[in-house]
């Protein structure tokens, strides 16, 4: 029953996983091995657990079912904003506008590294370390 | 502008915020860049900056720190009787900095100034990368209502409402769809570019 379904982290990484809407649509069904995979989220005694955040599952009904994490639930109830296509099989999860805001303020620029270039390399913030450097963000649009 | 300042220590690090390399490869060869171009297909530098419309600049220093907030500039005067920006401001400024390591702003003033998303635009962003992916494996009906929810969520990001057009067929430029677009945003009384914060000398 579970589809090929596809997981999209914080960082717009795709995640292959093994999922099945719920009952009502709303929500997909990953089994924890893959959603431990996906987003880091694991299941311990103590409940889902990621980092320091463990959500008791014992408390939240229908949070896991049969080894399967209701993945848009989970992350509702750790306020990370999210979209999902329960019958297309595609979950996206993001950061939390107040989060992202926060980040931008420190001024700290953030990583460039995770994105090819046109060369098919890449290129980390340290790369460049020493330099001004000027981003320039454009498009053939 | 990397050759004329790149030997006084000038790093230009340019994203393409497009879907295909090759659409961009041409533009950057005729323009003999020799610094490195990211192609942002999955849309992650523009959500990591808060970047919501082309072209956008930040200057990043030796530290990696901001000192120029995200903001719309340009590079140079192609598109200048389009949006009436001149970019000789910044030109010089940019000069100044490379040059002097003068700044204009503060970082209390980059704050201030600074693009920040709300949790509408952040929706949006996580909306329009589910329509990607739906695009790209071939199910261009699914895709639809969330290209329209991004759209809806964030009018004003046009990395969501100027890219959706292409990758549903239409092209961007000179299309029915995208002068109804731009009279969209200027009858709401929004610019086509966001409105620069006063420049300071």
């Amino acid at each position: 029953m579970a589809e090929a379904s596809a997981i999209i982290d914080e960082d717009g990484t795709t995640h292959e996983v093994r999922a099945h809407p719920t009952a009502d649509g709303t929500d997909l069904l990953v089994p924890a091995d893959e959603l431990r995979e996906a987003l880091g989220w694991e299941l311990r005694d103590v409940g889902l657990c990621r980092g320091d955040t463990c959500i008791p599952t014992g408390v939240v009904d229908d949070l896991v079912v049969d080894g399967r994490v209701a993945v848009a639930r989970l992350l509702s109830l750790v306020d990370q904003p999210t979209v999902v296509d329960a019958e297309a099989g595609v979950l996206a999860v993001g950061v939390h506008a107040g989060e992202r805001s926060r980040r931008l303020a420190s001024l700290e620029a953030p990583e460039l590294a995770g994105v090819p270039t046109l060369d098919g390399g890449e290129v980390a913030l340290a790369d460049l370390r020493g330099k001004r450097k000027l981003l320039v963000a454009f498009a053939s649009w | 502008m990397q050759e004329e300042l790149g030997d006084e220590g000038l790093q230009v690090v340019a994203v393409a915020v497009d879907e295909d390399p090759e659409e961009v490869r041409p533009w950057v060869e005729e323009a003999g860049a020799t610094f490195p171009v990211l192609i942002d297909r999955d849309r992650r530098i523009v959500e990591r900056y808060g970047i919501v419309n082309v072209p956008t600049v930040v200057w990043i220093d030796e530290q990696d720190r901001i000192v120029r907030p995200n903001d719309v500039a340009f590079g140079s005067d192609l598109f200048f009787d389009f949006h009436g920006i001149d970019s000789t401001p910044h030109h010089e400024a940019l000069e100044r900095w490379v040059r002097t390591g003068a700044l204009e702003l503060t970082d209390e003033e980059v704050r201030a100034r600074q693009m920040v998303p709300t949790a509408e635009e952040q929706e949006a962003r996580l909306a329009f990368r589910v329509a990607l992916h739906l695009l790209r494996t071939d199910r261009a009906e699914a895709a639809a209502p969330h290209l329209a929810r991004a759209a809806e969520l964030s009018p004003r990001d046009w990395t969501i409402r100027r890219a959706a057009l292409p990758l549903t067929g239409i092209d961007p430029f000179v299309s029915e769809e995208f002068i109804a677009l731009y009279e969209e945003l200027q009858a709401a009384g929004g610019e086509y570019y966001p409105p620069r914060p006063a420049e300071e000398t």
